[in-house]
This record gives structure tokens, C-alpha cells and sequence, in this order.
């Protein structure tokens, strides 16, 4: 392991939000309510597609409120094109713009989603499945992993971790329960975990597990972030929608799993930008405080 | 390979439900073109009769109409009830389409516009439209800052005969109805038919200054500009041209090659679709 990667010298920053559209406003205002903001490098530029020369152009405009930010508080990445998981696919020119966001932030550090979402199409083109799908957790997939984690680790000098995925589809006949292949790939390549709390929730919900026994399987040791969020039901089925407050088991969850994760460096909240008129500036400083409260009750 | 084929399996469940339906009635023949293994084929077949299924055919909708109708939201509302309809048959003759928001609108856009020259769709407003929203995001995207940075020392005077182009922070859209009373109409939601009577006009769309300045020109003006931008590298009448120059609406080719050197995906935002 690069010593650069090691997750127990992280600074303990605290309580802070995931970056959307709707939220200039919340900055201007109530900046000092964050400890810092995870700001998504996707959406600081326009990619035009594998193949398009050049294939990535900045968005000015948001390049310009994220130079802002980063002159008031912490930064740290949270990437949503990586695609991990993908057989047959791995995006350098995506590696290199991890890194070049990287580069120009200083990201305390930086964490993608533990699926694949994107299949090597034809002509070159990348083809999006449109969902973030499961990986199933079987040897072959976690050897690929293992080696991609150790691709993103040697590109960007800060830890890299990886979120617990949501699911909707259960992959029957794995080699591994999710708990399991997580240990195997943190123990193995020292990446930490960004563990989303709403995505276990959900998925206890939709496949009938208990949510905590699930926590109580993974190695917590690894866990750096922590995301809260909030869930409606589509189609029958609970979705982790970000759809505003967090029900009250997502904030038991954390209330349990605060004073097991001796390296917990932040509770992330994200919403999306759509349900801004559900929660209003109100709504996101009530949740904020909640999270605070309990990042103070166990971390003071 | 083996892996590959499940996920590629995978994905195109969650985008054409009716495989899903396939896969449940005739596994064998609906999965003889994936080269499954044994277990990932009793695991394809096992994922298409969960219920998850019909989140993630949602989902992969959602997430495809989500660029379409943000970037393009009063084309779609002009489609109205054939919006479905229309989105279904371009996902199916577009199946390498991506999720990159500026690529899926124009794959999107060029599909409506054969979709109209076939006469499949009829809507008198639609192209108009179109034209408009494209070329708000086009200008969206663009460099703003970069491009009038480039652009402070630019030549005021050119050759003899010099090339001139449309400035590139500059999009003129050709309307056959008036623009003020169709976009009032679209801002306000108005359902169809419209009766606007036809009259050909121009909106010339402004991103040289902070905001983006739409306004309607009269079409003397509009048909000199629209002969620039569809013959690039031109040359026309030198009072006219320095008139242009002075307003800021077209650049001489020695700037142009500069931006483009500086800025090279700056092509494909200036090219008409």
C-alpha cells in the first residue's frame, strides 16, 4: 500500500453536502453550516463521447463556482463515470480527468460507485446502461476490481473509495454476499468505503434483509464517508431516489454506525436538485444540523 | 467475454423491456445471440421475472429522457402525446446511444428532423423550435470566457478581400412563424394547434456579453447573416462588412483559425446541425 492511500491519516472533516444545481444559493448563505462539499467532477465539463476529439470540454460556468468554493472550504471528488465494473472497459481518459480534477482541487479524497454502468459498444462508442447495474460478487469480478482499484490508486495520490452499490435485481449464485466481496477488495487493496446508508436501507427493503447485521458484516475500519439521503417508491418497490429528508432508520443507522468507524472522516447529505422545492433551504439546514448532532454526540 | 456478455445482457433487459418479456416466454432463442455461460444464462433468466426489473426499465427511462427533456423542453412539449411514441422508435434505431447530455440531444435532434423531412412527423413548429433550443445549448456549452478572451485583440480590418465568419458566440435561427408570439405561446404551455400565421423571420441569439441576449432581426439583416453562416470562408460588401464587424457579429478568418487552433472542439459547436 502507497502510504499516501492510508485512510487513518484523513483529516476528521466533519458534516457536508453533495454538490447539485439548486444549492448556489444554500453556499451563499450557509457555507459555514458545511465542513466541506462533494463536488462531482462530471459535472464541471461536457464529455463529448470515447472517440470525440477532444473528448472533454469545461463547463466555464460551473468551473467558476466550484474555483469559488474551493477558496472557502474542503473539496472532496465524488466521481459517477468510472465504471468499475464494467468487463471489457476501462476509461484512462476518464482515469486522467480524475486525476486532472484531482490536481486542481487537492481533493482530501476522492470515490466512485462500486457497479458498472457502461458496456464497450460498437465504433468505439461507449453504451450506457442507464442505471448503475450490480456487479455480481463472484471471484473473476473481484480480481478485475482488485487490479482497476490499483489503476486509480497509482493515478491519484489521495485514498480512493469505492460506494456500496444499490440494487433492484438480486444476481442469483454469487460466489460472495456484498459484506464479503467488500472485505476481500478493501483487504486486499487498502481502498476505503464510501458507505451509503440509504442505498443498505434500501435494498433491505426491497430484498428482506436486516440492515444493521448487514453493517455489522463489513470491515468498518475502512469506511472513510458515510452518505444520508432520502427514498420514495417507484414501480412498486422502494428507490433510493434522493428524494428529499432521510427517513428516521437511515438516521439510527448512522446514530449505530458513527462509534463503530474509528477512520470516519465525513456524513455526506445528498438530495437531488429536482426535490429542492420539496426541501427548501429549511429542509437542508434541518438535515445538516441532524447529522451534526450526531457527528458531535460521538466524535466530539 | 463471458462477463461481458451477461452485462451486456444486462443492459439491454433494463433498456427494451420487451426482451425481458422474450426472455421469459423463450429463453433460448432470446438469448442465442449473448454467449452465455450456463450459470449467467439461468441467472439472466432468473432476473427477468423479479419485480426489480420493471424499477430498472424505469429507471433506464428516466435517466434517457432526463438530457432530452432538459435540453429540449418546449420540442418536447410540442410533440405532446406522439412524445412517447417518438422516444420509443429513436431508442430502438439508436441502440449506441449514450447518457452524455449534449450527445444524446443532437442524436435526438437529427432524428427528428429526418422523422420531418419523411413526413412522419407533421408539425409546423417543431424545426423552428428545434433550431431555437439547439443553439441555446450549443452557446451554453460553449467556452464563453475562453472564446472573448481569444477574441479581445481580434483584427478590425482585414485583406483586401478578407474571409469572414459568424462570430461563434453568434446563432441566428430562421422562424416561419413569428418567434415572439410561438415562444410566448410554449412559455405559457399553450396546447395545440396553434395559429400563427406564417411569416419569415429571424432571432438572433447573442452570447458575446455575460447574459444571452435572444432578439428578433428584421430579414435583410437575417438573410446576410444566414448567407455567412451557411457559407463560411465568404466574402461580402465591405460597408456591410465593417458594419458587421463593428456590431460584433462576424470575425474575420484569421481569428477564426486562431479560436480553432486554441479551442478545437469549437467545430462542432459552430457547424449547423
Amino acid at each position: 500500500m502507497l502510504s499516501e492511500h492510508k485512510i487513518n491519516a484523513l483529516p476528521k472533516l466533519g458534516v457536508g453536502i453533495l454538490d447539485n444545481p439548486s444549492l448556489i444559493d444554500f453556499y451563499h448563505n450557509h457555507i459555514d453550516l458545511l465542513d466541506y462539499i462533494a463536488v462531482v467532477p462530471d459535472m464541471l465539463r461536457l464529455d463529448r463521447g470515447v472517440g470525440e476529439k477532444p473528448r472533454f470540454m469545461e463547463y466555464e460556468e460551473w468551473v467558476e463556482i466550484v474555483n469559488w468554493l474551493s477558496g472557502k472550504i474542503q473539496l472532496i471528488a465524488h466521481n459517477v463515470g468510472l465504471s468499475i465494473g464494467s468487463a471489457g472497459w476501462f476509461d484512462l481518459e476518464y482515469l486522467d480527468q480524475i486525476s486532472y480534477w484531482h490536481n486542481k482541487y487537492n481533493f482530501c479524497w476522492h470515490s466512485d460507485h462500486l457497479s458498472f454502468f457502461q458496456i464497450p459498444g460498437v465504433n468505439a462508442h461507449d453504451q450506457n446502461v442507464g442505471v448503475a447495474a450490480p456487479v455480481p460478487y463472484d471471484r473473476e469480478v473481484l480480481d478485475l476490481i482488485k487490479q482497476r482499484v490499483g489503476l486509480v490508486q497509482s493515478a491519484v495520490p489521495v485514498p480512493f473509495l469505492l460506494e456500496n452499490n444499490v440494487y433492484y435485481v438480486d444476481i442469483p449464485g454469487q460466489d460472495m454476499s456484498e459484506p464479503q466481496f467488500l472485505t476481500e477488495l478493501t483487504g486486499a487493496t487498502s481502498c476505503g468505503i464510501l458507505l451509503d446508508l440509504h442505498n443498505i436501507y434500501t435494498n433491505s427493503v426491497n430484498h428482506g434483509f436486516d440492515a444493521l447485521e448487514f453493517i455489522d458484516e463489513i470491515d468498518l475500519s475502512y469506511v472513510v464517508e458515510v452518505h444520508i439521503a432520502g427514498g420514495n417508491e417507484i414501480s412498486g418497490m422502494y428507490a433510493d431516489s434522493h428524494s428529499g429528508s432521510c427517513p428516521d432508520v437511515v438516521w439510527d443507522m448512522l446514530d449505530y454506525i458513527i462509534p463503530r468507524t474509528p477512520n470516519l472522516c465525513g456524513i455526506t447529505f445528498e438530495f437531488h436538485e429536482s426535490y429542492y422545492p420539496v426541501l427548501q433551504m429549511e429542509g437542508i439546514i434541518q438535515q445538516i444540523s441532524q447529522a451534526r448532532g450526531l457527528w458531535q454526540k460521538h466524535c466530539k | 467475454m463471458s462477463l461481458q456478455s451477461f452485462q451486456k445482457a444486462l443492459a439491454d433487459m433494463f433498456a427494451f423491456p420487451s426482451l425481458c418479456i422474450e426472455i421469459r416466454k423463450n429463453p433460448v432463442e432470446a438469448l442465442k445471440e449473448y454467449n452465455l455461460s450456463s450459470i449467467e444464462e439461468s441467472r439472466i433468466i432468473n432476473i427477468s421475472h423479479q419485480r426489480g426489473m420493471s424499477v430498472c426499465c424505469t429507471l433506464y427511462r428516466m435517466n434517457k429522457i432526463s438530457p432530452i427533456f432538459n435540453l429540449l423542453p418546449r420540442t418536447c412539449f410540442l410533440l405532446g402525446k406522439d412524445l412517447q411514441t417518438e422516444l420509443e422508435a429513436y431508442w430502438h434505431s439508436n441502440r449506441e446511444s449514450n447518457l452524455h447530455f449534449n450527445r444524446e440531444m443532437i442524436a435526438f435532434a437529427y432524428y427528428l428532423k429526418q422523422r420531418v423531412k419523411n413526413d412522419i412527423i407533421r408539425n409546423d413548429y417543431l424545426i423552428e423550435t428545434l433550431d431555437y433550443e439547439m443553439s441555446i445549448n450549443k452557446l451554453r456549452y460553449l467556452p464563453r470566457n475562453r472564446i472573448t478572451e481569444l477574441l479581445l485583440n481580434r483584427l478590425t480590418i482585414g485583406s483586401d478581400y478578407p474571409k469572414i465568419y459568424l462570430h461563434p458566440l453568434i446563432k441566428l435561427v430562421e422562424f416561419r412563424h413569428d418567434p415572439e408570439v410561438l415562444l410566448s405561446m410554449l412559455a405559457d404551455m399553450l396546447p395545440l394547434p396553434y395559429h400563427i400565421p406564417e411569416t419569415r423571420c429571424f432571432v438572433l441569439l447573442d452570447a458575446t456579453s455575460s447574459d444571452l441576449d435572444a432578439r428578433k432581426i428584421n430579414f435583410e439583416l437575417g438573410d446576410i447573416l444566414l448567407y455567412i453562416e451557411n457559407h463560411p470562408q465568404t466574402s461580402i460588401n465591405s460597408s456591410e462588412m465593417q458594419i458587421l464587424i463593428d456590431s460584433n457579429l462576424i470575425i474575420y478568418e484569421e481569428d477564426y483559425r486562431n479560436l480553432i487552433q486554441q479551442i478545437p472542439a469549437l467545430e462542432s459547436f459552430i457547424n449547423p446541425l
